[in-house]
Order: C-alpha cells, then structure tokens, then sequence
C-alpha cells in the first residue's frame, strides 16, 4: 500500500466512521444514503464551475491591484507626454541632451 | 538638483501608502472584502483633484489681481493633472464598481456628477485652445474657471448627499463613519490624501516649469516679450 506522505486537509473522523460502517446490516442500511449525499455534493459543486474569476478571488484583492495598476499607468502616460513635449523643445533649442 | 522637501514627503508618503495599503489591518466586510483597500487609492484622487482645483482658483484669482501671466499658466497645468486625476478616479471607481455594485456604472448620482464635473473642465482645456491672443485667453480662462470651481464644488460635494446613493457618505450611508473605516485605515488613509495630492502638485509644477520654457522660447523666437 502506498503511503502519502500528505495529511488530508481536514480532520474527518475516517475510524469511527470504517468501525461503525463494519457491520453488514449497518452497511446496507447506510450505503444507499451515503451515495445519495455524496452524489448531491457533487452535483452542488458541479453546479458552481469553477471559473477564471480572477478579480473575485482572495477577497476581491485584485480589484485593488487593478486599481493601482491604473494609477501608476496613468502617471506614467502623463510622464511620457511630457518627457515627449520637453524632448521637443529640446531639438528645437538645438541642445538634445 | 534639490528636490524640495515636500517631492521627498511624497515619495515617502506613497511608498507607505501602497505598503501600509496592502498589508495593513481591514475591517471585514461583506461583499467589499479586500476591495475596501481602494480606499486609499481611488478615494485620494477625488481629493488631490479638489486640492489641484483649489490651487488652480487661487492662482486664476491671482492672475485677474495682478495680470502676471505666470500664474495664468500655474492655473492651466493644476486643472490639466486635476483632469487626469478625475478620469483615473473615474475609472478606478468603475473598476471597484464592477465587482462590488455588480456594474461599473449605476447612474450614481456621485458617478453622474463626476462625469458632468470633468465635462465642466474639459469644456475649459477647449475654451483655453481656442485663443490666440495669450491675454485674452488668460483672463477667460481665469473666469471661466473660477466659475466652474464653484459648481464642481456643490455637484460633488453637496448634491450627491441629498439623494439616494450607492457612495459611502451619501444618501444615509456613512461617510467615514464607524462602519466603513476604523482607525487602522485613517492611520493610511490621510497620508494617502496627502501623497496623491502632494504628487499631484508634483506633475503640475512640472508641467508649468515646461510650459514656461516653451512660451519663453517661442516668444523669443517670434521676439516678443512674454512674462
């Protein structure tokens, strides 16, 4: 039997669960449940496709970064403008730098 | 070069800002999560625009006063990076819209009144292209402006607080009340107003230092005195 090495992210209580499940009667009685809400959980996440939904993830934290982004592009376009403009002004005084 | 001590405070400022901004304590609130952090990003270009306006009214006031083109041309650079900052407030608003009130815009009376103020001040960077005579633009510019400060003011400001709104602040909601900010985020929220806005004194003195080299060299290149 392979082991892994990982730990299941939460704790189910897998040994009382296989100790209570070891008993024929029990099981029959139980399985058909078992895979009726099992089966649901799964249609419930299938119902919700996980998606590209970026800028909803980690609590919407890259609506701020987009934010910023636009920030910063906007600084530089006004710097470009002028840097442009002075370069101008620059060829025309006929010292470039 | 000698960079004044206030271009030396923003730089600092803004690197605290977007340090602080990210990483900083947050009240936890549905629905906005972590998107409350543009707070200090978007809100603080709403406010360096005011404070560039302001400034732009101060020197157009000054220029009607005294007739020293020099502050005709300190006016025009203000309003032109207020512009920016209004359209980059705009738009980073619709960002943080779209993710928040489902669409990036809701016909909010604070998103309607924003666009009509920077209409208003567009409406200026026309009416001061559309002179030739240096004088003549400066003085209607001048009044023009002052005019459109006075509107802006109470279309921002005032009128969005009497009807229902989706802003903080308006309409009943709380402003900087107890429920969207707490002392954490003031703690990065005023020197957020205070970055943006000294930065964007920083570009408009830039901007007005090139404008005054440019008018200097065609004046004398068409050898008429400019001030």
């Amino acid at each position: 039997m392979k082991k892994s090495g990982k730990r299941p992210p939460q704790r189910l209580p897998v040994r009382p669960f296989l100790n209570f499940m070891n008993n024929r009667k029990r099981f029959f009685l139980f399985a058909p449940a078992l895979i009726l809400f099992l089966s649901a959980a799964l249609q419930a996440r299938a119902a919700q496709p996980e998606m590209a939904d970026v800028m909803r993830q980690s609590g919407k934290i890259y609506v701020v970064v987009a934010s910023l982004l636009l920030l910063v592009l906007g600084l530089a376009g006004f710097l470009l403008v002028l840097e442009r403009r002075i370069g101008r002004l620059e060829k025309k005084s006929g010292n470039p730098v | 070069m000698k960079l004044s001590w206030w271009k030396i405070l923003a730089v600092l400022l803004l690197v605290y800002v977007v340090a602080a901004g990210f990483m900083g304590p947050v009240p936890r609130l549905p629905i906005v999560n972590e998107s409350i952090r543009n707070t200090y990003f978007h809100v603080p270009m709403w406010f360096g625009m005011v404070g560039l306006l302001a400034g732009s009214v101060y020197h157009a006031v000054q220029y009607l006063r005294t007739g020293d083109l020099s502050h005709d041309r300190d006016a025009g650079g203000m309003i032109l990076v207020a512009i920016l900052f209004g359209i980059l407030g705009l738009a980073t608003g619709m960002i943080w819209a779209n993710y928040t009130w489902g669409s990036p815009w809701s016909s909010d009376p604070k998103q309607i009144a924003s666009a009509v103020g920077l209409m208003m001040y567009l409406a200026y960077l026309v009416l001061r292209h559309s002179f030739h005579a240096r004088r003549e633009q400066a003085r209607v510019s001048s009044v023009y402006s002052i005019f459109a400060f006075a509107v802006f003011i109470p279309l921002i400001g005032i009128l969005p607080r009497f009807t229902d709104s989706l802003h903080p602040g308006n309409g009943g909601n709380p402003a900087f009340g107890q429920y969207d900010m707490d002392n954490n985020m003031r703690r990065v929220f005023y020197p957020a107003v205070l970055a943006w806005t000294l930065t964007g004194f920083w570009m408009a003195q830039l901007w007005n230092r090139y404008e005054k080299i440019r008018e200097e060299a065609s004046a004398e290149a068409s050898g008429t005195a400019v001030s």
